[in-house]
């Protein structure tokens, strides 16, 4: 696959504060990348810098092809962004905003009518086209956002938390359309859902204090997370701890209460602690697994590190 | 120039859409209204008096509608996405300076009313009523342009508008400095003031010089939008 965007080693900063620093990525075309971090981890900065609105300090952005820095415009032409706020204006109608953004991103006269009818039926504004954008409630307004950022068929699309506000069925509509856009876009998604990121994206990029901490397979990144087991047994628990501490693959075996914790990697975890502790002859009451392999756990031990 | 266009076009709509732009327009008409009723007290068909007044009242309206053009857009959380279109700082500059001048228009032509008026009652000399709304046009888009480059520096509306209207004073007070001051400084100081620059209209003479400051004063605050908004990236 080919690169749709290019991060290579962009930094920003804000007077003596350093936004983000050294971040490199790519989103390749036919993909839905995501974008994780918790708060001030340098996310918006990071879209933002993609797509223009703010100047790299350091590094370059390659999109399709063209350097941000040297054609600013050219670039931006490639990309349908849609913002965190995604505010719009309201005393516009649906369509006459469209239309705008349109004759904005230089879509053809004759392709313009074509082009925002598009975006209307795939952000699902269908029925809305008339109505004032001041009237729709927050998830059809986050709708229109999505709809500007389709107007003009992007290869790029940088997506800032774009399903927040919406109701479920919404979210489910709007996931499906991400997924669709991702086949032939590149699609670089920002959520906080790590849910709808593990549904979506193939590969995420993990940032935290403005570092890229990791750039990975989400399999790659759920199979290096740690399994965690609880254990109750009928014999002495700290016996357990030591056989268990002995195994490959156990990160930590901690004994609180009557119940051992065991950290640890692999997706046989469980059987083989079962296993060693029977064979010790001690008796296994219950063993439950608390957390495995998801990249909630994955995205928590990175930023926790 | 077609996106400058656009941008130009689709301000000037959201402002009549609100009762901001019609408020606007109307006050600056009515105010033009009361302004004359006064100024006619002498019983002499002049409106010399009346335009400097105008002048004087383009600075307020000037800075209340550049407010809106950055610092208001900025608030709404607009600005982002109109500066992630494919469009260039100078686009974003002329477009919105050309919303800002439809509004302009329409508030300089609902006072046409006035000499109109005074042409029903005496025989008013046409000519300085020509000169002077040359003039307010000029100085009009001049002062726009100085509250565009306020507004583009700051995301706050009053502050936008306070700026606007203080860069203004103090080119005024500009004039009123160099009267007390000889030499050079008071060339320098005198050339700056908009006062000294009014008053060719109000006579009903168009000066190249004049002509050449307030457009210079549009370029001049053209060029600060492009600046601020390349420096905010």
């Amino acid at each position: 696959m080919t690169a749709g965007v290019q991060v290579i080693g962009v930094g920003r900063r804000f007077g003596s504060t350093e936004a983000i620093a050294d971040v490199t990525f790519d989103v390749e075309k036919g993909e839905v990348l995501g974008l994780l971090g918790p708060n001030g981890a340098g996310k918006t900065t990071t879209m933002r810098v993609m797509t223009g609105y703010l100047r790299a300090t350091a590094g370059r952005v390659l999109v399709d092809g063209v350097d941000m820095a040297i054609d600013p415009v050219g670039a931006r032409q490639h990309i349908g962004y849609m913002p965190e706020s995604a505010a719009v204006p309201r005393e516009m109608t649906v369509i006459a905003f469209l239309r705008y953004c349109a004759r904005l991103r230089r879509v053809a006269r004759g392709a313009r009518q074509k082009s925002v009818a598009a975006a209307l039926r795939q952000a699902g504004l269908g029925g809305m086209a008339d109505a004032p954008i001041g009237t729709l409630s927050k998830g059809y307004r986050q709708r229109v956002a999505l709809a500007q950022a389709l107007v003009h068929d992007p290869d790029v699309l940088v997506l800032d938390e774009p399903t927040a506000g919406l109701d479920p069925r919404q979210v489910a509509e709007t996931r499906d359309l991400i997924a669709k856009l991702g086949r032939t876009r590149s699609v670089l998604l920002s959520s906080h859902l790590l849910s709808e990121v593990a549904n979506l994206c193939r590969r995420v990029v993990v940032l935290d204090k403005g570092k890229v901490l990791a750039v990975s397979d989400v399999a790659t990144l759920t199979a290096a997370s740690s399994t965690r087991l609880e254990l109750r047994v009928s014999g002495d628990p700290a016996r357990v701890v030591q056989i268990v501490t002995a195994m490959a693959g156990v990160q930590d075996a901690t004994v609180r209460g009557d119940v051992v914790v065991v950290k640890g990697t692999g997706d046989d975890l469980g059987q083989r602690v079962a296993a060693a502790v029977v064979d010790a002859g001690i008796g296994l009451l219950e063993q439950r697994v608390t957390s495995s392999g998801t990249l909630e756990e994955a995205y928590l031990n990175l930023v926790r590190e | 120039m077609r996106q400058a266009l656009t941008i130009g076009a689709r301000d000037l709509r959201a402002t009549y859409v609100s009762a901001f732009g019609i408020g606007c327009t109307a006050a600056f008409a009515a105010l033009a209204g009361v302004l004359l009723v006064f100024d006619l007290r002498g019983n002499q068909a002049r409106l010399d008096l009346w335009f400097s007044s105008l002048f004087v009242a383009l600075g307020l309206l000037a800075a209340l509608l550049a407010q809106r053009a950055f610092a208001e857009e900025e608030r709404a959380g607009t600005l982002e996405l109109l500066l992630t279109s494919p469009v260039r700082f100078w686009q974003v500059a002329v477009g919105k300076l050309l919303g800002v001048c439809g509004v302009l228009l329409a508030a300089i032509a609902a006072t046409i009313v006035c000499p109109l008026l005074v042409s029903s009652m005496g025989n008013p000399d046409a000519g300085p009523i020509v000169t002077g709304y040359f003039g307010l046009l000029l100085v009009g888009v001049g002062f726009l342009s100085v509250g565009l480059a306020v507004s583009a520096a700051t995301p706050n509306p009053l502050v936008a508008a306070a700026g606007t209207a203080a860069v203004l004073v103090a080119l005024w007070l500009a004039g009123v400095l160099a009267g007390s001051l000889g030499g050079r400084l008071h060339a320098v100081l005198q050339y700056l003031s908009p006062t000294s620059h009014v008053t060719g209209f109000l006579r009903g003479t168009i000066a190249a010089t004049d002509v050449a400051y307030f457009l210079s004063m549009t370029l001049v605050g053209l060029a600060t939008v492009v600046v601020v908004l390349g420096a905010r990236r």
